[in-house]
């Protein structure tokens, strides 16, 4: 029924993210972990022309015009901004773009929560640090856009790995955007939650930017930032891929 | 005779009138304010009676049976000069239109004298009606003229004030009134060679029309009785009738094509009489055509790469406004700040915004209009007035964004520790406010314009001793009256105690039609008690 695509993530051990200060910049080799093509979201049948976009942008495309949630995890590569892609799929699956788009790239995707995650093979451990701090209870608290929540976010990941003393934001959105009401997760990871944010309403995507070496050398770097689709879609557009 | 006054020629009315009250013999004195006005203004002028009747008048008008009609007409040379009349007398028969010159007439200056038509005209009949044109070598207002037909006794004087010749709008008639003795008679002559399609509409209370086409050859001219009309009952093409008991109403001599830059050229008289008493008032007609002309809209501000439709409308005697947009030339006496697009272009009246200041934009129709007259029954005696390129100017104004302004705060309190989005162990504060761009001007006024793309960022500055790192800012597009909202929080592991502050710079770069601009900068204060923006 299904052909099986095998990625995986190698998780890391919650002492080690306790200890933000001794963690090397090493990378972890992604191996493969059982994907099944039952997930509705991989099933989906598109036809999808792409002429001349780089990987980025085509996922971005891929993910509004479809409404298809989307967490990317940017690496130092840069190659999900290189290249041209020119394909046309008519009526074929999700899936099966998806395979096209990441062919050849440092990338690799996955279906979790719903969420097309896409993500480098080797991921980095401060990447991986971020995205699984873990809240025992999060509340979102405020009323405000998938952006917003975003900022949100990004402040308070700082805040738990212990970077910064303190954190602030200006949600900047339009009047008629599509807000969120507050919300609470119980036991849940910095990807669960944004998982979750882009998921709701319009849905949305979420990126991720490599962390440094090490956290503290520049705390901003790792910033997450999350789109929702029907507000933000600009902007989303114009992200890049960070310098390699 | 002549009456001199002081003071301007509104601060008087006059009014004259000749009566014999023992034949019953009545008439109205033209009296005009103009004479009194200089020689030569205008080099030439055409004025002509319609209607005349000349003998015995139609048995279905109800006059006595021995009465008879001759005309006459008398001049005037109100002025300092002497002017030649040129006459012309036109009539129909059986074969149609005909037109006679008659002997010119030479008025020298304060000549009065009767134009003696018995002796000039002669006719092919003896009961009927003549039309009667006269040329001055002068303007209208240098020679007073009665014209009209009496019958020997002198109880029956119709009076037939020439009227101006010239293409102009419709007319439109104020009164008929029929019934109980009395009817109103209209006498239509088209004075040129080429013919004339119209549509006269009858209207009567309440709100009631009875429409009907008139064809007139080049020359001819036809009487329209609006008591034959009423009795007669027959509808119009739409099935209108006129109720037999209507008395009174108005009527309208309109180009045949409902456009109000058509002309018409016709001569229109009108009486209402009353045969068996021997009375008859002179009737009275105005000149339909363009009341108002304007852009619309008059005033607008656009944004730099921006645009507004502007449309070139007329309006005309009865209130409707027309949009003429696509047939006027446009043009920006700024065009460094605004361009618009003419006639013939894709998209005639559109402006477009190119640098920051004002333009005024004008739109001018490249045709004729007639011009709204009021009465013409009145010496002197114009031909219905016309606009040549009638113009009207809007003014605009390009719109620079140069700034942003807080419009309102919708919420502004206090995040204890651990009130999102503040994690435990952090406290701070929360503001939410209402903003939008504003321009160059001074005071500054705001861009009510949607589709400005803003992005934001937030630089930390000195002092910071909140300690805040890792500011995110957010995008947003402004809604149609140019507002978008700012979030703002702060969280800090110092507060609530700490009184110290954060600054921060704060730029919103505002994408407007492709085009960048950076807004003045902000300056942000972030305190445990409050989140200040250039100090308020």
């Amino acid at each position: 029924m299904t052909t099986a695509k095998l990625i995986a993530w190698v998780l890391e051990p919650e002492a080690w993210v306790r200890n933000v200060a001794r963690m090397t910049s090493s990378l972890i080799m992604a191996a493969a972990l059982a994907y099944s093509q039952d997930s509705p979201e991989g099933s989906r049948k598109v036809s999808f022309p792409l002429t001349g976009q780089d990987i980025l942008r085509a996922l971005i495309r891929l993910g509004s015009q479809e409404r298809i949630p989307l967490g990317i995890v940017l690496d130092t590569s840069g190659d999900l901004c290189q290249g041209h892609i020119n394909l046309s799929v008519a009526n074929g699956t999700v899936d099966e773009l998806l395979n096209r788009i990441l062919s050849g790239s440092s990338h690799t995707w996955l279906i979790k929560d719903g969420v097309i995650g896409v993500r480098p093979r080797l991921v980095s451990k401060t990447a991986n640090q971020v995205l699984n701090v873990n809240f025992d209870e999060y509340n979102s608290g405020i009323k405000t856009t998938a952006q917003g929540l975003g900022i949100v976010l990004a402040g308070q990941i700082l805040a738990r790995l212990g970077l910064t003393q303190g954190y602030a934001g200006t949600i900047t959105s339009a009047i008629e955007a599509d807000e969120i009401p507050p919300f609470r997760l119980h036991n849940v990871t910095v990807e669960q939650i944004a998982n979750h944010i882009v998921t709701l309403q319009n849905r949305g995507a979420w990126i991720l930017y490599p962390p440094g070496r090490t956290m503290k050398e520049k705390a901003e770097d790792a910033h997450l930032r999350i789109y929702g689709y029907k507000d933000d879609l600009r902007a989303l557009e114009a992200e890049s891929c960070p310098a390699p | 005779m002549r009456i001199t006054f002081t003071g301007d020629s509104n601060s008087l009315s006059i009014a004259g009138g000749l009566e014999d009250g023992k034949v019953g013999y009545s008439a109205r004195m033209p009296l005009s304010m103009a004479t009194m006005h200089a020689d030569g203004k205008a080099n030439s002028c055409t004025v002509a009676s319609a209607g005349i009747m000349v003998g015995r008048p139609d048995p279905m008008l109800g006059f006595p049976k021995k009465v008879t009609f001759a005309p006459y007409a008398f001049a005037r040379n109100a002025g300092a000069a002497t002017h030649v009349l040129h006459m012309l007398v036109n009539y129909m028969d059986k074969t149609g239109p005909h037109s006679a010159p008659l002997p010119d007439r030479v008025l020298a200056p304060g000549e009065a004298g009767s134009l003696n038509l018995d002796k000039a005209i002669q006719l092919p009949f003896t009961d009927g009606s003549i039309n009667l044109s006269f040329t001055l070598d002068t303007g209208c207002d240098s020679v007073l003229m009665g014209v009209g037909s009496v019958d020997p006794t002198g109880n029956y004087v119709f009076a037939v004030d020439p009227a101006g010749v010239g293409k102009g709008g419709g007319k439109s008639s104020l009164y008929w009134e029929v019934g109980k003795g009395v009817s109103t008679m209209y006498s239509l002559w088209n004075p040129t060679s080429q013919a004339e399609d119209l549509l006269v509409t009858v209207q009567f209370d309440p709100e009631g029309t009875y429409k009907a086409p008139v064809h007139l050859e080049g020359n001819a001219s036809m009487m329209l009785d609006l008591m034959e009309l009423v009795e007669g009952g027959k509808p119009d093409a739409d099935g209108h009738t006129i109720p037999p008991g209507i008395r009174t109403g108005s009527l309208l001599i309109m180009p045949a094509k409902n456009d109000l830059r058509e002309f018409i050229n016709v001569v229109v008289s009108s009486g209402t009489y009353s045969p068996l008493t021997g009375t008859c008032g002179q009737g009275c007609e105005t000149c339909t055509g363009m009341v108002r002309v304007e852009i619309d809209p008059g005033n607008f501000m656009v944004s730099i790469g921006m645009g507004q439709q502007l449309a070139y409308v007329l309006t005309d005697t009865f209130g409707n406004r027309t949009d003429y947009t696509n047939s006027s030339s446009w043009s920006s006496n700024q065009t460094q700040v605004m361009t618009v697009q003419t006639m013939g272009q894709s998209s005639a009246g559109m402006t477009a915004g190119v640098g920051a200041g004002s333009a005024d934009i004008q739109g001018e129709l490249a045709q004729q209009v007639p011009i709204n007259a009021g009465q013409i029954c009145a010496y002197p005696l114009p031909s219905c007035p016309i606009a040549q390129n009638p113009a009207a100017q809007a003014s605009g104004a390009v719109q620079k964004p140069t700034a942003s302004r807080i419009v309102s705060t919708t919420q502004n309190n206090a995040l204890p520790s651990g009130q999102a989005p503040c994690l435990p162990g952090f406290a701070g504060w929360f503001r939410e406010v209402l903003k939008v761009v504003t321009d160059q001007n001074s005071p500054p006024k705001d861009i009510v314009a949607s589709g400005q793309s803003l992005a934001e960022t937030i630089t930390i500055g000195t002092p910071n001793a909140l300690v805040l790192s890792g500011i995110q800012t957010g995008t947003a597009t402004t809604n149609a009256q140019g507002l978008f909202k700012d979030t703002l929080f702060a969280c800090s592991s110092l507060c609530p105690n700490s009184t110290g502050k954060t600054n921060a710079a704060h730029t919103i770069s505002d994408t407007f039609n492709g085009t960048g601009y950076a807004l003045t900068p902000n300056a942000f204060t972030y305190t445990c008690t409050g989140i200040t923006i250039n100090g308020n």
